[in-house]
């Protein structure tokens, strides 16, 4: 015994499509994609029901463990379909009909409202429940629960049906149903199957269980589109969602986050963290000033007492104030006065006075112009500033105030012989600011000469040393 | 709109029950048997009294009854209100269409209209306004209501004719023949809309008639040879059985089955036998567009390179090819960063974007090998024939303006049927409080009631780092309910703050824009249109209907123009201005005052330009807390933000010179450094990442997903170990099981849990199969070892375990490399923002009180 290849003509009324024609040996009807017939529905199971052809006979087959598949108002397990039987799949209702001709089998699939109102229609149509269960097609309800329930019932089973489509308890077939909903695991199942044979059962057993094959393939996806799964894909849901029982039922269908929801850093580091180190900066530069300073200050500048005499050993000058600077940003740099004021404030001696030549103050040059700062602690800003002269007092000078009063670019100071006046305390002197010497410029070959002369000494100085030790 | 032209609602049921029973199509419906009630009384029920399934569940009426005044207007052409028709009951209505002052026709007592827009899913075809003089009383029927209608038979059989009449017009009135032929196949073609799985020829048959496939996916196989071997595939515009035509008796070669709905054209040879002249015309017509050879030997444009074939596959089974509207994502550039479902989040409140989903290897162009990974992620597709539609009870469902399908919160009723019916997984159920209502901005919902009713509410922990914003932010809590639900689904942004409209409902914008694309960092998720995106797919489709003889195939680009142009543009700034300012530095030297100031140097100008570079690298951060405007796609920003970050880095190094200064100086260069680094660090793992991942991952996963299957596999070796040494103990057989099973597991262990081998992941990039054979390979020694079959089998299997827990290993470590470089890179910038900013105040103000 065997199934056979068949036809199946499927009418869907839900939907606006012809009838769909499928050439196989068995027809599955459930909600996953990999059915023949496909009944999307939450009463419907992922593989509800089968349907094949056996010996010339289709019989129909429950595969859902949970929804049950209802034949002509009683649950079924296998039975033989007849011309107009009622196969209710979920809210679906599904009329078989044989083709005389070539025979194939045409399914009309029907959608009803609910649940119930697809129980009453596919009762309705069969004219009650008893009239199947007499032409030995249905489940046989337990008679002390039917009247349990006060539901009287005409005639036993197995006495001649009722006349059909008259008379007969048609109000009470929604009661009917809820009973052999009721009884479904509890009392068993009776189904034409029975009628059958042991051996003939079996065999029949056997045959159907082509269709748990289906299914397992249906659900794993097919055969072939095993490997489109991912080996690495988790089998079990989120425990989270077990704990809600998200996993079951049309919960499943309720929203779930993924960590993707999650922002990938918090929005508060910027904030908080930037406040904080502004704050810090703020509280440093008070309390440890060469957090802000650009570069040490010079050796005199840093002196938290002033000591002149450290600095300055032997020297009659006396500062006017004897305000320490003490490396404290406020002592030079202030909000109110200029900088030039703050020098002036202490640098005035009696042989001193902290003015700027006429013509630099013309030129809007002013004592840090000359005496820079932040150059290290070993930097000393009254001997550089000797050095800032040539910066100026040259031919295309480079710093941008190195305009006489006129305006006119400076040039090579006396005919470009060296020398500058150096004002120390109060006396003036040329001197030439690298080596400390006045000096008229020479013709180069001159220079050249002297600088061969000077190197030659030093290598001679040097290798006389050598050759000492 | 004025006023006196409002409708009235006619609130007497029986006067619908009375309207419909006067109007011959559908008065079966009222049909009253004696003894049985009403035929369909339950349906009736629904329809005009509607049912109450619970609080917020009503569902129905479906049927009611409006009169209009004169001349009001009933429907507007060009609407997507496509969830209701209407029935004429008293008066009439007239017909007008765009460009036309007076009405065309006129819809008299009885008839239906509006309804081939509610079943075709479009918009309307022309305004309908009551009639001028005696007004109109019409009855509204709602979508659901004609699944029930067209039980029905006299409604159904009209519906059925007129459905069939109209898609027959609108297929032969775009084929490519002449208008006579035209004529003719009116009188004998049939129009089918076939089902998923249909038969619609069977090999060796003799051929009985011509399908001309007007829209959908045809698989065409030959019984004799392997089927996955033969299989290809054919698309609209390709006509099955015409090579009969010219060869009487001929028979099908192959067999052929329907892949999706699929809308045909059928021209039986009975009818056509009658027509010799249009016989003709019909194989000089269409025999060019459909010389489709078989599938053993296609013709040449049908025949594709196997993983062209394998990827065909894949997309028409997924159904991917009859999306209209597909969101795509490369994974080659996807960098797993989650923006997508987070920007999805923010504007639509709760996410309708998961990234799991659809996952197919295909070549990039049809000749090449499978060398893209393509992740289809659980969103809608908005599919051509939307599955979820047809369930729905109440039509809370539906197109809406713009095509897209989306669910109308007002008349939903959570009863989830659209998300079961959905194949996709695109349809979630969410709290009706949960949901934002249209426009508001708030950007998280009402922080949810933790329990149930009357359990008291945790106790609100004060956590100092949740204050400061220093903690991560929870993930949002499942919905665990059952109760006052209703359903979401991606709605292409319509109606949110990226789409704006203005008062009268029109878009501000031309273009319209998604916000999971616009949050896109690195342009790895498109929207696209599969048939065009798809090359494979587009490729099958032929010419029949393309009655102009232009290329089916149009020709829209998915390259992004956009960014390689952002490239171009970031690597010439880059170049101009760092080569400028160090031409500059080596002319003028840092310090020397420029342009007759005293200070304007080129330190200053270095500082300045790399400020400029700052703030725009900047304005990314900022950009990405913009959620809810339209600001520009987050990739154009990434990579003016990796640009003007490389600027601004050679900048400043620039502008710090030789000495580093004091220590405020010296910390803001460090902390800078660090953030360039990390940058550069983001940028190359966010090169190699993905890339490496799409080699050896297979098909893409969540993080949580791998952390989850690296626990089951570590459960699953501990329980293998523990059953088989039960057993062993049981059969006395616990020496040789310690010397064989244990030692070999210890053995696999240490092996797989080692360095080189997680190495061995990243520089061998298997696939997983192929890692698992290695495995298996690797360790059969100690495998042959053991004696008993069953704990041989079992050991198998525990070193595949193993060897697949080193895999997740080695994803979720360039999982974690792509985001954990990250915290360091803003940590970095808000200490180097706030030393910049001590750092600017104190150099203005010192240059300001020289």
């Amino acid at each position: 015994m065997s199934t056979e290849a068949t036809k199946f003509v499927i009418k869907r009324t839900d939907l606006d499509n012809d009838d769909l024609i499928i050439e196989s040996d068995s027809l599955t009807i459930g909600s996953a994609l990999g059915n023949d017939i496909l009944l999307n529905h939450p009463t419907v199971s992922r593989t509800h029901a089968g349907i094949c052809k056996i010996d010339g006979a289709y019989w129909v087959k429950n595969l859902s463990t949970s929804n049950g598949t209802i034949v002509n108002g009683a649950l079924i397990e296998t039975v033989q379909l007849e011309n107009d039987d009622a196969i209710q799949v979920g809210v679906f209702l599904l009329k078989p009909k044989v083709d005389d001709d070539d025979g194939s089998l045409y399914l009309e699939v029907e959608k009803q409202i609910d649940a119930v109102s697809a129980g009453n229609r596919g009762t309705q149509m069969i004219g009650g429940p008893m009239q199947a269960q007499a032409s030995g097609k249905t489940a046989m309800l337990n008679p002390d629960l039917l009247k349990m329930l006060g539901i009287q019932l005409p005639g036993m089973p197995g006495t001649p049906p009722p006349a059909a489509g008259k008379g007969g308890p048609k109000q009470s077939a929604t009661q009917l149903l809820g009973v052999a909903r009721m009884q479904r695991g509890m009392t068993g199942l009776l189904s034409s199957i029975m009628a059958l044979p042991q051996d003939e059962q079996q065999k029949f057993q056997q045959t159907m269980d082509a269709f748990w094959d289906r299914r397992k393939l249906a659900e794993t996806g097919g055969e072939q589109k095993m490997a489109d799964i991912s080996f690495l894909r988790p089998n079990k849901p989120d425990p989270e969602y077990e704990k809600f029982n998200l996993h079951l039922g049309k919960k499943q269908f309720n929203w779930l986050p993924t960590t993707d929801l999650v922002r990938p850093w918090p929005r508060g580091y910027l904030g908080t963290l930037g406040i904080i180190i502004i704050l810090l900066a703020t509280g440093l530069s008070f309390g440890y000033a060469n957090f802000l300073s650009p570069g040490e200050v010079s050796a005199a500048h840093q002196l938290n007492e002033f000591n002149r005499q450290q600095f300055l050993p032997g020297s009659k000058a006396l500062l006017a104030s004897n305000n320490t600077v003490g490396n404290n940003c406020n002592s030079c740099h202030s909000a109110t006065t200029s900088m030039e004021f703050k020098c002036k404030n202490c640098h005035q001696t009696a042989h001193f006075t902290p003015d700027v030549f006429p013509e630099h103050a013309k030129a809007n040059i002013s004592c840090m112009d000359c005496h820079t700062e932040h150059k290290g602690r070993a930097f000393s800003p009254a001997t550089v500033a000797r050095s800032m002269c040539v910066d100026c007092h040259k031919a295309n000078p480079t710093h941008p105030k190195s305009k006489d009063a006129k305006g006119n670019p400076l040039k090579e100071p006396h005919g470009g012989n060296f020398g500058y006046p150096i004002d120390d305390n109060g006396n003036c002197f040329f001197m030439n600011s690298f080596t400390g010497s006045f000096q008229v410029q020479l013709p180069k070959i001159i220079v050249l000469s002297v600088m061969v002369f000077n190197l030659s000494t030093l290598v001679i100085k040097i290798l006389k040393k050598q050759l000492k030790s | 709109m004025s006023k006196e032209l409002k409708r009235q609602e006619v609130q007497d049921h029986h006067a619908v029950i009375q309207a419909i029973k006067s109007i011959g199509a559908i008065e079966e419906l009222v049909e009253f048997e004696a003894g049985h009630g009403y035929k369909y009384a339950v349906d009736l029920e629904v329809s005009i009294y509607g049912r109450n399934y619970g609080p917020g569940k009503k569902v129905g009426p479906y049927i009611k009854m409006y009169s209009y005044p004169p001349g009001a207007e009933i429907i507007r052409e060009g609407d997507w209100d496509t969830n209701t028709f209407y029935i004429v009951v008293e008066g009439s209505a007239e017909v007008f269409v765009k460009g036309r002052n007076e009405s065309v026709a006129t819809v008299k007592h009885g008839n239906p209209f509006g309804e081939m827009a509610v079943l075709a899913g479009v918009q309307r075809a022309a305004t309908i306004k009551a009639h001028h003089e005696s007004g109109t009383k019409v009855l509204e029927v709602q979508r659901p209501a004609l699944r029930m209608l067209r039980k029905l038979k006299k409604f159904g059989a009209a519906l059925d004719l007129t459905y069939r009449n109209n898609g027959r017009n609108a297929a032969l009135g775009s084929l490519s023949i002449g208008e006579e032929a035209k004529k003719q196949l009116t009188q004998i073609s049939e129009f089918k809309v076939l089902a998923r799985g249909h038969v619609v020829c069977q090999e060796g048959r003799p051929v009985d008639r011509i399908v001309i496939v007007k829209d959908g996916w045809v698989k065409r196989a030959c019984e004799g040879d392997k089927k996955s071997e033969s299989a290809d595939y054919i698309g609209s515009g390709y006509c099955l059985g015409i090579n009969a035509l010219a060869e009487r008796g001929a028979k099908w070669a192959y067999k052929a089955t329907v892949l999706s709905r699929t809308e045909v054209l059928e021209i039986p040879f009975k009818k056509l036998m009658a027509y010799p002249q249009l016989m003709e015309t019909l194989k000089t017509e269409l025999t060019p567009f459909s010389t489709l050879g078989t599938p053993l030997q296609p013709d040449k444009q049908l025949a594709f390179a196997k993983p062209a074939k394998t990827s065909q596959d894949r997309i028409l089974d997924k159904g991917l090819a009859d999306a209209t509207n597909l969101l795509v994502m490369d994974m080659d550039l996807c960098v797993r960063c989650g923006n997508c479902s987070l920007a999805c989040h923010e504007i639509h409140g709760q996410a309708r974007l998961t990234r799991r989903g659809i996952h197919l290897f295909r070549p990039t162009m049809p000749t090449h090998t499978l060398n893209q990974s393509i992740l289809a992620p659980s969103v809608c597709l908005h599919c051509k024939d939307p599955e979820c539609m047809t369930g729905c009870p109440t039509g809370a469902i539906a197109r809406f303006q713009g095509g897209q399908v989306d669910i109308n919160p007002a008349t939903c009723i959570g009863c989830g049927d659209c998300a079961t019916q959905c194949p996709y997984n695109a349809i979630s159920l969410v709290l009706r409080k949960d949901l934002r209502k249209p426009g508001a901005k708030d950007s998280k919902p009402a922080p949810a009631k933790a329990g149930a009713k009357g359990a008291p509410a945790p106790e609100a922990k004060t956590n100092v780092f949740e204050m400061l914003g220093l903690a991560f932010d929870n993930k949002p809590t499942p919905v665990t309910g059952e109760e006052d639900l209703v359903a979401v689904k991606c709605n292409l942004c319509n109606g949110t703050s990226i789409n704006p409209v203005d008062k009268n409902g029109q878009k501000i914008y031309k273009d319209h824009r998604y916000n999971c694309v616009e949050s896109c960092p690195t342009g790895a998720c498109i929207r696209v249109s599969p048939t065009q995106y798809f090359s494979e797919i587009a490729a099958i489709k032929g010419k029949a209907f393309d009655a102009q003889g232009k290329t089916a195939v149009s020709k829209v680009n998915y390259k992004d123009t956009g960014k390689q142009i952002t490239h171009v543009i970031g690597i010439l700034f880059t170049l101009l201005l760092c080569g400028l300012t160090m031409a500059g530095i080596v002319k003028y030297g840092l310090g020397t005052p420029l342009l007759d100031t005293n200070w304007f140097n080129f330190r200053w100008i270095t500082g300045l330009v790399g400020l400029l570079g700052i703030v725009v690298v900047m304005a990314y951060p900022m950009r990405r807390q913009m959620w809810q405007k339209r600001s520009g796609s987050l990739r154009f920003w990434m990579l003016s933000h990796a640009y003007a970050g490389v600027i601004a880095g050679v900048l400043l190094l620039l502008h710090g010179g030789t000495s580093l200064g004091g220590l405020l100086t010296a910390s803001l260069m460090i902390s800078f450094d660090l953030v360039i680094l990390t940058g550069l660090f983001g940028i190359l793992i966010y090169w190699i990442g993905p890339r490496t991942l799409t080699k050896i991952e297979g098909e893409p996963l969540l993080i949580e997903d791998l952390r989850r299957r690296r626990e089951e596999l570590y459960q699953e070796i501990a329980d293998i170990t523990a059953t088989c040494q039960t057993k062993a103990e049981q059969q006395n057989r616990k020496k040789d099981f310690e010397g064989t099973f244990l030692k070999g597991r210890d053995l696999v262990l240490d092996t797989i849990t080692s360095l080189p081998y997680l190495l061995r992941q990243y520089l061998k990039k298997e696939s997983v199969e192929q890692l698992l054979e290695s495995a298996q390979k690797e360790f059969q020694r100690e495998t042959n070892k053991i004696k008993d079959p069953a704990e041989r089998d079992a050991f198998t299997r525990l070193v595949k375990a193993a060897a697949t827990v080193r895999r997740i290993d080695a994803l979720v470590y360039i999982h974690r490399a792509l985001k954990l470089w990250l915290p360091p890179h803003v940590i970095f910038t808000s200490l180097m923002l706030a030393l910049l900013l001590v750092h600017i105040v104190q150099v203005t103000y010192y240059l300001w009180r020289n």
